[in-house]
C-alpha cells in the first residue's frame, strides 16, 4: 500500500538548510498497522506529512496505492487525499465554526459523495457520538473532539489512515479509549494505519513498530 | 481507485456552503467579529462617494425640475449692451408671452449722510416688467404685492420711485423699510425687503445684494447709457403642454430668423449652466477626496482580511489536508469577502442615497434650489464600482497568499506562520490586483469631465502609496541596522518596529495617505489665502470703475486725482462680444478641452487699442501701426490661441452689439494675468470698434483710507458709474471659498477618520503581543512610564516617517495645483507644513498609546498563565 524509497526532506531555516529525513525506505502492506516512535525532532511528523502529501519530498519516491507523489501536482494530491487518505492530528484540528456532524460531513462533501449527512451521522454513531451532532468543538471534551476527528478521517472510507499522536492531548483513560477505537475501526475496515506516538506501549499494539532517530529509521520490530 | 476522481473540481455551491458555515461561526460567535473595521472602512468610503454623487445629482435634478422658475421662463434670450430690436421683439411676442428683465451692476447711495461711511454700496440691479415673474413667487417682507412695492409716487415735487432690496443692502447702509436710496439720477424708496426671488441663481454668483425696480425706474435712473454693461433678458412663457422638443424648435427658429442677433439662448432644461457646472465640478472634486478615503480604508480592508485569515489558518489547513485545493480555499474566502463587501455596499449606498433626504430635511432652507429627491443610479453605480474595485484590490493580496501557502506551514507555530503568510501571491493575483487599481483610475476618469485632474489625482495617490510603502520598508531596514542603543526604551521601540507582523506598513500608509491629503489641502488653502489677503501685485487696483462714458473718462480721472491721493490709474475701452466662429467654423461646432471651453461660453470682454497693452509681450507676429485704419485685426492671448488652435492669419468672428465683426489674427500675446494690470484676451485694432457705442473700464490705485472719499465723490458726480471695491469683491470671494473650504475639509476629515479606523484596526491586531510585552517588562521591573515611553518612541518614529513623506507629497500636489490649473505663484508655507507634520506625529502617538494603554493594565499572572 505504501512504498517509500530513499526519501529525504531538507527544509530551509535562518541558520541554513536542515536535513529532516535522510534517505528513508519504508514499505507498508495493505491493512497493516504500523507504529512509528522516536524522540521529538526525529522527523516522525515530517514523514507523516510527506506520506499524506502535505509536505513535498526533497528527493526519493513515495507511492501510495500505486500513485507516485512525485508525478502529482499539489491539486492532484489534494484530490487524492479526498478519497485515499484520512488524517487524525494530535490537536484534533476540527473546524471551530462547524458542528460535529458538519465536521464529519466535510470530507464527503469535498469528495462530492452522496448522502453526506446520513453517512456522517452513521460514522458519528460508530465513534459513540450519536447524540452530539449539533455540538460545536468548543462544546465537547478533548476525547469527544478526537473521536469526531477520527470519524472525519474514516467517513470517506480511505484505504490509508495516518494518526499523529492522537492521544497526545488526552488523559490516559480517554487516550486508551480513543486508541481502542482507532485500532478497532482500522482493523474492521481493513484500513492501512500509520500511527505516530511517543508511547511504546501504544505502538506495540500495532502490527509492526518503526523507530526514528535523527531522520533515519533505526530498526523494525514485529508486534 | 484513481486520483482523478469523478468529481475533479469542487463546486462553487460547496464553497458557498462552507463559507456560510464559516460566517455563521461557532456557538459563542459575535456577529461580524473581526470584520467591523473592514465594514466601517468600506461603508465610509462608499457612503462618502455615493452621498456626494447623490447630493450633487439632487441639486442638479432640482435645478432641472425648477428650470422654469430658476430661468424665469421656459426660454431666456439674453442680449448684452443692447435691447432687442423691434422686429426681434415682435417675433418673440407673436409666439409667447414675454417678460422683459434688465440686469446691471449699479451703486446705491444713502442720501443726506455724507460724512458717515459706508453710505454707498454696489448693488445687483434688476428691472422687471409687469409680467415678472412668469414662474415662481417673489417673497417680500412685509408681504406686499410686487407691483405695489415697485410703484413710484410724487413727493414734494420729485418723483420717488419704488423698489425692493435684499437684506444685505438694508444692513450695510443701515436702512429701514421705507428709507430712500439714490440710484443713478433718481431716488428709490425701499418699500420691502426682498426675501427671495425665484430666478436668483440664473446668472451665477452675485457680488452684491439685489435691488429690484421697475423698467421705468431703470430708464429714469439714467443708467442705460450707450455701451453700458446691461443684460437684457426676454423670457418666454410657453403653453403649459409645450414639449422639450417644441422649446428647442422655437429656439432654432429664433436663431434661423435672426442669425446675427447675438443673443444667448437658454431654456428650462438647463436653467443655470454655470451653477450646474459648479455643482458638478465640486461634486467631482469631493468624489476624488472620497476616493482617497476608500483607498486609505482599503489598507484597513487588507489588514482585516489578513488578520481574519490568520485566525482561520487552522480551518484552512484542515480543508486543505482533507483534499480542498488552494483554489477551492480561495473561493470559500472570496465568497465571504464578497458577501461582506455586498453588505458594506448595501449600507454605504443606502446611506449615500438617503443623504439628500437628510440634507433637505435639516439644511433645505440654506440651499439655492429645492433638492429633487429620487434615486440617482449613476452616482450609486459609480460608488459601488469604486467600492467593489477597492475591496478587491486590497483583498486579493491576502487571499492570494492563502492559496499558495502550504498546509504544513499553516499547522506550524506562530512565528513560522507569520513567515509563511508574508510571501507573495501567484502572478495571476498580482495581475488581477493591478487590473483593479487601473479599474479604479479608469472609473475616476470615466466620471470626470476633467480627465486630466482625475489622472493626476490617481497618479498622486498611487505615488504617495508607493512612497509610503517604501518608507515603511526603509524604516524597518534602518531599525534593523541601528545596532543596540543603550536606552532600553529606544531598544524596545526599535525591536517592536522590526518584529514579525509589526504594524509599520499599516500605520504609515493609513496616517501617511490621509495626512498627504490634509497637507495638500492646507497648502492650497494657505496659498489661496495668501493670494487674496496679502502679497497682491504692487499695481493691483483698489477700485474698478465700470460703465464710464467715453466723455466722462478724462474728467472723472481728473476729479479723482483732485479728491484723493491716486497712486496709479489705467483705463481701457470695453465692450462685450460673443465669438461666433473661428477659422470659419461656427462656435457651436467647435469641441474644446474643458479648461478652455469658457472662451466660447457666453460673451467676453473685448477692447481695442492703438498700442500693445502692458503686462504681456508679443510672442508671434507684430502689433499694428498706431494709425492703422485697415480691415480689423486682432491680438489674441497665447493660452486662448492654443485652445482654439489659432495661428497668425486665421479669422475670428465676433458679435458686438448685434453686429458681426470678422478680424484677422495679427499677433499672439503672452499675458501675465498675475501682474495686476488690466488685460484682455482679445484686443482689436481700433477700426471699427472705436465708433461703436461703448464705455470705459478704469482702475484706480489709492490708499485704503481714501477709498470712501473717492466713492462718495463718484456717487455724487458720476451716478451712472459702477464702483467695485477690490477688497470687498475679494472678501465676497473669500466667503465663498471659506464655505467651499469647509466642504473640502469635511471630506478630508472623512479620509482622516478612515485613517484612524485603519490605525485602530492595526493596533487591535497587535494588541495581544503588546499585552504580553508589557507584562514581561513589568515582571522584569519596568514602570508604566518606561513602557509607555518605549511605545511612544515607536509610534513617533512611524508617525515621523509617514508625516515626512506626506508633507513632501502634499506640498508637491499643492504646487502642481497652484502653478497648474490655478495659474498662480506657489508660496511655500513652512508653518502650515510644520503644524501638519507635528499634528500627524502627535495623532499617531496619541492613537497608538490610546490603543496600547489598556495593555499596561493587564494583570501579569493571568497573562503569563495563558501563554
Amino acid at each position: 500500500m505504501i512504498e517509500v524509497q530513499n526519501l529525504t526532506v531538507t527544509l530551509p531555516s535562518r541558520a541554513g538548510n536542515v536535513n529532516i529525513l535522510r534517505g528513508l525506505d519504508v514499505t507498508v502492506a495493505p491493512g497493516e498497522a504500523v507504529g512509528l516512535i522516536g524522540p521529538s525532532g526525529s522527523g516522525k511528523t515530517t514523514l507523516l506529512m510527506v506520506l499524506a502529501g502535505l509536505e513535498p519530498a526533497t528527493s526519493g519516491s513515495v507511492q501510495i496505492a500505486g500513485h507516485d507523489y512525485g508525478q502529482m501536482s499539489e491539486d492532484a494530491l489534494a484530490r487524492f487525499r479526498r478519497t485515499h487518505v484520512g488524517i487524525v492530528f494530535q490537536s484534533f484540528h476540527l473546524v471551530p465554526t462547524m458542528t460535529a456532524l458538519e465536521n464529519v460531513m466535510l470530507p464527503l462533501e469535498l469528495a462530492s459523495q452522496p448522502e453526506a449527512p446520513e453517512r456522517a451521522a452513521k460514522m458519528l454513531a460508530e465513534v459513540e457520538l450519536a447524540d452530539r451532532h449539533d455540538h460545536y468543538p468548543t462544546q465537547m471534551s478533548g476525547g469527544e473532539q478526537q473521536r469526531v476527528a477520527l470519524a472525519r478521517a474514516l467517513v470517506a472510507n480511505p484505504p490509508v489512515l495516518f494518526a499523529d499522536e492522537p492521544t497526545g492531548n488526552l488523559d490516559q483513560k480517554t487516550g486508551q479509549a480513543v486508541m481502542d477505537l482507532i485500532l478497532g475501526l482500522a482493523k474492521e475496515r481493513g484500513t492501512t494505519l500509520v500511527l505516530i506516538t511517543h508511547d511504546k506501549n501504544l505502538a506495540q499494539r500495532c502490527d509492526r513498530t518503526l523507530t526514528m532517530q535523527d531522520g533515519c529509521l533505526q530498526a523494525a520490530q514485529g508486534a | 481507485m484513481s486520483a482523478s476522481a469523478p468529481h475533479e473540481r469542487l463546486s462553487w455551491s460547496l464553497a458557498l456552503k462552507l463559507a456560510r458555515r464559516e460566517m455563521r461561526g461557532g456557538p459563542d460567535a459575535k456577529p461580524l467579529a473581526g470584520f467591523r473595521i473592514f465594514l466601517l472602512c468600506l461603508v465610509l468610503g462608499i457612503f462618502t462617494i455615493s452621498a456626494v454623487g447623490s447630493l450633487s445629482a439632487s441639486l442638479v435634478g432640482g435645478m432641472m425640475a425648477q428650470g422654469q422658475s430658476i430661468l424665469g421662463g421656459d426660454m431666456d434670450f439674453r442680449l448684452v449692451h443692447r435691447a432687442a430690436f423691434d422686429n426681434e421683439r415682435q417675433w418673440l411676442t407673436a409666439r409667447a408671452k414675454v417678460s422683459e428683465v434688465a440686469t446691471l451692476r449699479a451703486m446705491a447711495q444713502k442720501p443726506n449722510r455724507p460724512t458717515e461711511a459706508p453710505e454707498v454700496m454696489l448693488v445687483e440691479a434688476k428691472a422687471v416688467d409687469a409680467h415678472y415673474p412668469l414662474y415662481g413667487e417673489i417673497e417680500l417682507a412685509p408681504v406686499t404685492p410686487l407691483a405695489q412695492a415697485l410703484r413710484g409716487e410724487m413727493l414734494a415735487g420729485e418723483t420717488q420711485y419704488g423698489g425692493v432690496a435684499e437684506q444685505g443692502l438694508f444692513d450695510r447702509l443701515e436702512l429701514q423699510v421705507g428709507d430712500v436710496v439714490r440710484v443713478g439720477e433718481i431716488s428709490v424708496r425701499l418699500n420691502a425687503v426682498l426675501v427671495s426671488e425665484p430666478d436668483r441663481n440664473a446668472g451665477g454668483f452675485p457680488l452684491a445684494p439685489r435691488l429690484l425696480v421697475s423698467q421705468d425706474t431703470l430708464k429714469a435712473a439714467g443708467l442705460l447709457r450707450p455701451g453700458a454693461l446691461v443684460n437684457y433678458h426676454y423670457r418666454l412663457q410657453l403653453p403649459a403642454n409645450a414639449s422639450p422638443q417644441e422649446v428647442k424648435a422655437l429656439g432654432a427658429a429664433a436663431n434661423a430668423a435672426f442669425p446675427r442677433a447675438g443673443w444667448r439662448l437658454r431654456d428650462r432644461s438647463d436653467a443655470s449652466p454655470s451653477m450646474r457646472r459648479f455643482i458638478e465640478r465640486l461634486g467631482l472634486f469631493l468624489t476624488l477626496v472620497g476616493l482617497t478615503a476608500l483607498v486609505v480604508g482599503g489598507v484597513g480592508v487588507g489588514n482585516a482580511i489578513s488578520a481574519y485569515l490568520q485566525r482561520r489558518r487552522e480551518t484552512i489547513a484542515v480543508i486543505k489536508a482533507l483534499g480542498g485545493s488552494g483554489r477551492f480555499i480561495f473561493r470559500i474566502y472570496a465568497l465571504q469577502i464578497s458577501a461582506l463587501t455586498g453588505l458594506a455596499l448595501l449600507l454605504g449606498l443606502a446611506l449615500g442615497a438617503a443623504t439628500p433626504l437628510f440634507v433637505k430635511f435639516f439644511f433645505g432652507a440654506l440651499l439655492p434650489v429645492d433638492l429633487a429627491i429620487q434615486l440617482y443610479p449613476q452616482p450609486l453605480m459609480a460608488a459601488a464600482g469604486f467600492g467593489v474595485l477597492s475591496a478587491a484590490a486590497f483583498a486579493l493580496w491576502p487571499l492570494g497568499k492563502v492559496e499558495r501557502t502550504p498546509v504544513t506551514a499553516l499547522f506550524r507555530g506562530d512565528a513560522q506562520n507569520a513567515d509563511a503568510m508574508t510571501g507573495r501571491p501567484a502572478t495571476a493575483y498580482l495581475i488581477a490586483i493591478v487590473i483593479c487599481f487601473l479599474g479604479l483610475g479608469a472609473l475616476a476618469m470615466l466620471i470626470s469631465e476633467r480627465r486630466d485632474v482625475a489622472l493626476w489625482f490617481g497618479l498622486g495617490v498611487a505615488l504617495s502609496y508607493l512612497a509610503l510603502r517604501g518608507a515603511a520598508g526603509l524604516l524597518v531596514w534602518l531599525a534593523k541596522r541601528a545596532g543596540r542603543p543603550r536606552q532600553p526604551e529606544l531598544r524596545l521601540a526599535l525591536s517592536n518596529i522590526t518584529r514579525p507582523n509589526a504594524p509599520v506598513r499599516s500605520v504609515m500608509l493609513s496616517i501617511g495617505l490621509s495626512v498627504t491629503l490634509l497637507s495638500a489641502i492646507s497648502m492650497v488653502d494657505g496659498n489661496i489665502n495668501a493670494q487674496i489677503s496679502g502679497d497682491l501685485p504692487e499695481r493691483t487696483p483698489s477700485v474698478i470703475l465700470l460703465d464710464v462714458g467715453p466723455e466722462q473718462i478724462e474728467p472723472l480721472l481728473e476729479d479723482a486725482r483732485a479728491t484723493a491721493q491716486i497712486a496709479h490709474t489705467e483705463k481701457t475701452p470695453m465692450l462685450r462680444g460673443q465669438i461666433l466662429s473661428v477659422k470659419g467654423i461656427a462656435a457651436a461646432d467647435i469641441k474644446l478641452a474643458p479648461e478652455v471651453a469658457w472662451v466660447l461660453r457666453g460673451d467676453r470682454g473685448l477692447t481695442y487699442a492703438r498700442t500693445p497693452p502692458q503686462g504681456g509681450a508679443i510672442v508671434e507676429g507684430a502689433w499694428w501701426d498706431s494709425d492703422y485704419t485697415g480691415p480689423p485685426l486682432v491680438s489674441v492671448g497665447t493660452d486662448i490661441a492654443r485652445g482654439l488652435g489659432l495661428t497668425l492669419g486665421d479669422e475670428i468672428e465676433v458679435n458686438v452689439l448685434g453686429r458681426p465683426l470678422t478680424a484677422v489674427v495679427a499677433n499672439l500675446r503672452y499675458i501675465d494675468w498675475a501682474s495686476g494690470g488690466m488685460n484682455f484676451a482679445l484686443v482689436f485694432s481700433p477700426n471699427p470698434l472705436a465708433y461703436a457705442p461703448h464705455t470705459y473700464l478704469a482702475t484706480l490705485g489709492l490708499p485704503d483710507a481714501e477709498e470712501a472719499k473717492l466713492t462718495r465723490m463718484l456717487a455724487r458726480d458720476y451716478p451712472n458709474v459702477t464702483v467695485i471695491r477690490v477688497k470687498e469683491a475679494l472678501a465676497t470671494m473669500r466667503d465663498v471659498l471659506t464655505n467651499l473650504g469647509f466642504a473640502v475639509r469635511a471630506m478630508s476629515g472623512i479620509t482622516l477618520l478612515a485613517g484612524i479606523l485603519v490605525l485602530a484596526g492595526a493596533m487591535a491586531s497587535g494588541h495581544k503581543a503588546r499585552v504580553y510585552d508589557a507584562v514581561v517588562m513589568k515582571v522584569l521591573g519596568a514602570t508604566r512610564r518606561r513602557i509607555l515611553l518605549a511605545f511612544a518612541i515607536e509610534y513617533a518614529l512611524m508617525g515621523l516617517g509617514a508625516a515626512g513623506i506626506a508633507a513632501a507629497a502634499g506640498t508637491l500636489a499643492a504646487y502642481g495645483l497652484i502653478t497648474g490649473p490655478m495659474q498662480a505663484d506657489f508660496v511655500f508655507l513652512p508653518l502650515t507644513l510644520g503644524l501638519t507634520v507635528i499634528g500627524a506625529v502627535g495623532l499617531t502617538v496619541v492613537l497608538g498609546l490610546f490603543g496600547t494603554y489598556a495593555a499596561l493594565g493587564a494583570p501579569a499572572a493571568a497573562v503569563l498563565r495563558s501563554q
